[in-house]
């Protein structure tokens, strides 16, 4: 037995008056916590760069919304594993004496050690995330804005992006291949919209 | 308290922050108050009988592994005689002799 068990001893005792503090301010910094939560949905979304992910092309598209949603989640959970470090878990209590505090105390610092780095590595993997998402929407080639027709003429049908028309035909490209398919106006039987080709 | 000390086993010596060996058994027993428990019996130092109560609350976390981790079977428990002992700091908390000892838990 050493001084130091008084000290724990007393540090116990007096927690026994403090149980509403303690209450009031881990109540207090887990409401910032969540508030802040929900700015995180706002923040990953206005940093992703163009205004709508419907502009990019697949899978472009769905490659950036996965890393979104991966950095949104890991965002998230790093940030409750920092409040969970910084103000602790509700809910759960102790009997308090010297030897159950000092217990308690030795654990909860592995604890936190534990959750600051996981919520650091977790906050530079999500950042990552973004930083490769915002890029894919900057360089990845975006939907051209040319309208997808299917046209019927005298020998056959040919779907594709109306580029126009010169000397009397019709030109429709591939989306694909990218040719230019010639149709006589003449042979025209009709025009008619399409989602894909 | 249950039963009052009597004034007159009461030694009157110095506060001192020093370990002492309970030579007299202690109870310990629920808190009729709350969910702690009271540890009560007579200090070994001053001689009188001191009611030392244990809370249970939280401390910021809650605690998972320690239910895991064994319980500490003896605790230490501290004077809280209640008389005014000399040369008292000004700054300690605890209202007795200063002396601190271990009880074991049932």
């Amino acid at each position: 037995m050493s001084p130091d068990d008084k000290r724990w001893a007393l540090k116990a005792y007096e927690l026994k008056f403090q149980q509403l503090e303690i209450a009031r301010k881990q109540a207090e910094s887990w409401r910032a916590a969540l508030t802040g939560l929900t700015s995180l949905l706002g923040a990953v979304l206005v940093i992703k760069g163009k205004d709508s992910l419907a502009d990019l092309n697949d899978p472009y598209r769905w490659i950036v919304m996965v890393l979104l949603g991966a950095a949104l989640v890991l965002l998230v959970t790093a940030t409750m594993l920092a409040v969970s470090a910084a103000a602790g878990n509700p809910g759960g209590r102790i009997l308090l004496t010297g030897e159950h505090l000092r217990s308690w105390s030795t654990a909860e610092v592995v604890r936190i050690e534990r959750f600051v780095a996981w919520a650091s590595l977790l906050t530079l993997t999500a950042v990552t995330a973004v930083a490769v998402a915002v890029g894919i929407t900057w360089t990845a080639p975006a939907k051209s804005g040319a309208v997808l027709v299917t046209v019927v003429h005298r020998q056959g049908t040919v779907c594709g992006e109306l580029s126009g028309s010169a000397q009397g035909r019709l030109l429709v490209r591939s989306p694909r291949t990218k040719s230019v398919a010639s149709v006589p106006l003449v042979d025209l039987i009709g025009v008619q919209a399409a989602e894909k080709c | 308290m249950s039963e009052s000390p009597s004034i007159d086993h009461h030694r009157d010596i110095g506060y001192a922050e020093a370990r002492a060996t309970a030579d007299q058994p202690f109870t310990v027993t629920a808190d009729p108050d709350g969910d702690g428990m009271v540890v009560q019996g007579v200090c070994p130092a001053c001689r009188t009988f001191t009611e030392f109560a244990i809370g249970r609350g939280i401390v910021g976390t809650k605690g998972r592994r320690r239910a895991s981790a064994p319980a500490p079977a003896e605790i230490t428990v501290f004077c809280m005689c209640g008389h005014v002992h000399a040369e008292r700091p000004p700054e300690a908390t605890d209202r007795g002799c200063g002396r601190f000892w271990k009880v074991r838990l049932p």
